[in-house]
């Protein structure tokens, strides 16, 4: 009884209080700037959060129960619940069989040409020569522009009967005739990787080049008084402490070659016949061709776990073998 | 230093908020960037003008290949807006893309389209899922098209678009090559035999007799048929459940076409990146082909000095066949109306325009397509100005079967995976046609079962 008369003059005590309290309340802003650092943090990566959960998080979730359904929009909209059948599906589907090697022979090439060529242009890159700021800049357009134009662009360089290729190589004597480059499936995934790795080459080169400056001049002058020549140089003292960095460039482009569509959409549209069709192409035509909603997520579902996995694994070797103290 | 003081980043963030608000308040008092003419006008407009136009002030949605832009969007669409009163939204896109976009549709059961360009596969694709059933379709009016095209537009018994035209293959040639070539220039070949004599002859100056499309499965496997129709031979069961590839005609078409590639070079093989008719036709207006299959309206093109190096030079005549004298492959195109559209009154009215006689004669004098229309085809006016639809009434008498179907990808695949093999010299035509048979049947079996299933 006595607590709960207390109480009341509690209450009684705060209502005259908030009677009598003349000072002006806290506005708006003032108690935005009075926020406390923890909610100002959410506050600031709520957009960015909300975007995240409409445009990837809620359509990555759909996509994972579209896999389970059976979805062929040819024959109805309806959907009928299959479970894991779809994933299973995958294994036994002759295209899918036939695009992996497709792919993973896509994805070697661009590997190989954007680390290769990254690699030398970054050396170049490091050396001092009149105009090296300005050719920095410009290796960088290949980057800005968009794979659909790239795609185009590649297509008429290659093209059969007026394309820049075949008229450069016909002026320099190398072909009598004009070569039809599309029509063989290993040449026309080979012009698709060289695309590819034509864009990605900037970012690889600038990634490495940042690498390169980080390598203490006193290494190299201690290799030279010891004797050792450029490639000796390169081997023993560049190399080493690039190998983190050249392990990313091959996870990100290995990722890149899996992902690829709008390249191989604009370039060969997956032809001639399906040699070009790597398993993101399929997915496409999976869901746009076939209709086979389900199917085609679930290929999509498995292609990004091939991804993480892949990634995973990559990752894993650059931690393990980053020298100590830069990973 | 002071500076970045009193910038703190509650005052940055602050002032972006400011901006940003400033920006969508002035965004929202903008006043309407247009108002469309036609909605403006029924206000002044008479008692018997709104009666003539009974569907002023209503919106219609098309959507259409990008071939159909200068015709549909520049002419149809204007007249229509005029008689209707409707305003009417266009929007194209590459016909190669619009399987992507229709499925989108389906797949969301999206309406904001009223009408929809098809052809054969699209209403065998997407009929039961997308388009509405015009079975009930003003019976009077379709009993005066052309009933092959309706047919095609057919799938399963329901109707499920409205043709606008009679399109198919027809055969021309450049009258100055045959004459280069010491050919008669008005005496094209009557069979696949002399086809082939003639195409050897014009193959010379690093140019090739000719040219078939070859670049995708849809071309593939059309190139096919175009061939394969004039053995004489039907390509797909009735019931659409048996493919015959791996059959004597099969054959026959086969080593026909493997003969012009590999053996005796006659077809130009770089048929093997081409996709499109319209591409192809390009090359024939380049002067670079002697003769090929092509569209009626590839004629009109030919004759236009702005897109065309041999105006007057082109003839047109029925195409030689292998066993039959002649055989073709369908280009029928029509409307089709989206079965979630929520305007289907005003999209009916638009299947109707489409084969009245007034577009009908546009479809043929200025597209230069053959007409739905019987009548229109007919027409004493149209076929003076439009002379390769006398091709066009001699071919229809023979097989232009397109075999449109809901698995056309998978079988058009099937015959681009094969071909393309044996035309780089792999394989015999014998081992294309087994290969081309057991993946295009598996396809279809797989189709029927999952149907069923």
């Amino acid at each position: 009884m006595a607590g709960l008369l207390d109480d009341r003059q509690a209450g009684h005590r705060r209502s005259v209080i908030a009677m009598t309290d003349t000072r002006p309340r806290a506005s708006f802003w003032q108690r935005f700037n009075r926020m406390d650092e923890g909610r100002f943090g959410y506050l600031l990566i709520a957009p960015t959060a909300l975007l995240m959960l409409v445009f990837l998080a809620l359509p990555i979730g759909y996509s994972i129960l579209m896999s389970l359904n059976r979805i062929e929009l040819t024959i109805s909209p309806d959907w009928k619940f299959i479970g894991l059948n779809n994933f299973g599906g995958l294994l036994s589907d002759n295209q899918v069989n036939a695009a992996i090697p497709r792919t993973l022979f896509f994805a070697a090439l661009n590997v190989v040409f954007t680390t290769v060529l990254a690699l030398v242009l970054s050396i170049v890159l490091n050396e001092p020569f009149k105009g090296r700021r300005w050719v920095r800049v410009f290796i960088l357009l290949p980057w800005a522009v968009a794979p659909v134009v790239s795609g185009v662009m590649w297509r008429y360089m290659f093209h059969q009967s007026y394309g820049l290729i075949n008229a450069v190589l016909r002026a320099l004597g190398l072909i009598d005739k004009y070569v039809v480059w599309f029509d063989d499936p290993s040449v026309a995934l080979s012009v698709a990787a060289i695309a590819s790795a034509w864009k990605a080459l900037p970012f690889a080169s600038l990634i490495l080049l940042a690498a390169m400056q980080g390598i203490p001049e006193s290494l190299y002058r201690a290799a030279k008084m010891d004797g050792a020549s450029i490639l000796h140089r390169f081997w023993y003292v560049t190399f080493p402490h690039l190998r983190p960095t050249v392990i990313f460039v091959v996870v990100l482009q290995i990722i890149a070659s899996l992902q690829a569509f709008d390249l191989i959409f604009t370039l060969t549209r997956g032809g001639p016949g399906q040699g070009t069709v790597v398993l993101n192409y399929l997915t496409f035509i999976n869901a746009f061709e076939r209709l086979s909603l389900g199917s085609a997520s679930a290929l999509a579902l498995a292609l990004a776990g091939l991804i993480m996995v892949l990634s995973g694994i990559s990752l894993s070797l650059t931690v393990r073998r980053t020298p100590k103290g830069q990973a | 230093m002071k500076v970045q003081k009193n910038l703190s980043r509650r005052k940055f963030l602050r002032l972006a908020g400011s901006g940003a608000t400033l920006a969508a308040v002035s965004a929202a008092c903008t006043p309407a960037a247009t108002v469309a003419p036609t909605a403006a006008k029924p206000a002044a407009t008479s008692a018997p003008a709104v009666i003539a136009k009974p569907f002023a002030g209503k919106e219609l949605t098309v959507f259409a290949g990008n071939h159909h832009d200068t015709n549909v969007r520049d002419l149809w669409i204007p007249l229509f807006q005029e008689k209707t009163g409707a305003k009417v939204t266009y929007t194209s896109i590459g016909g190669g893309d619009a399987d992507a976009k229709y499925a989108v549709f389906l797949a969301s059961q999206d309406g904001s389209q009223d009408v929809m360009y098809s052809w054969e596969t699209f209403t065998a694709k997407f009929g039961r899922g997308l388009f509405e059933d015009l079975s009930a379709f003003k019976p009077a009016l379709l009993s005066q098209l052309n009933p092959t095209p309706v047919k095609a537009l057919t799938f399963l018994g329901k109707l499920y678009g409205i043709p606008f035209d009679s399109n198919m293959a027809i055969f021309m040639w450049n009258s100055e090559l045959y004459e280069k070539a010491g050919l008669d220039p008005n005496k094209p070949p009557e069979n696949w035999t002399q086809f082939a004599d003639y195409s050897k002859k014009l193959t010379k100056d690093g140019n090739f007799g000719t040219l078939f499309t070859l670049g995708d499965p849809n071309s593939s496997f059309f190139t096919f048929i175009s061939i394969y129709n004039s053995t004489g031979g039907s390509l797909l069961s009735d019931d659409q459940k048996k493919i015959f590839v791996d059959t004597p005609e099969g054959l026959q078409a086969m080593e026909a076409f493997y003969n012009g590639v590999v053996k005796d070079k006659w077809i130009d093989p770089a048929g093997l990146t081409i996709n499109s008719s319209i591409e192809q036709g390009k090359v024939f207006r380049g002067g670079k082909i002697g003769h090929y299959f092509a569209f009626p309206n590839h004629y009109t093109l030919a004759q236009d000095a702005t897109q065309s190096q041999i105006v007057g030079k082109g003839r047109t005549g029925i195409i030689p066949g292998l066993k039959l004298r002649s055989a073709s492959s369908n280009g029928f195109e029509g409307y089709s109306m989206n079965r979630f559209s929520k305007n289907k009154e005003l999209a009916m009215a638009w299947l109707e325009f489409t084969v009245s006689p007034e577009v009908q004669k546009l479809v043929a004098m200025k597209w230069g397509r053959p007409p739905a229309l019987a009548a229109t085809f007919n027409d004493a006016e149209v076929k003076s100005s439009s002379p390769q639809f006398a091709a066009v009434s001699e071919q229809v008498k023979y097989p232009a079967a397109r075999y449109g179907s809901p698995f056309y990808f998978d079988v058009g695949t099937a015959f681009n995976d094969h071909m393309n093999t044996l035309l780089k010299g792999n394989g015999t035509p014998k081992q294309a046609c087994e290969k081309i048979q057991a993946d295009a049947q598996k396809a279809i079996d797989a189709y029927w079962a999952k149907v069923g299933g």
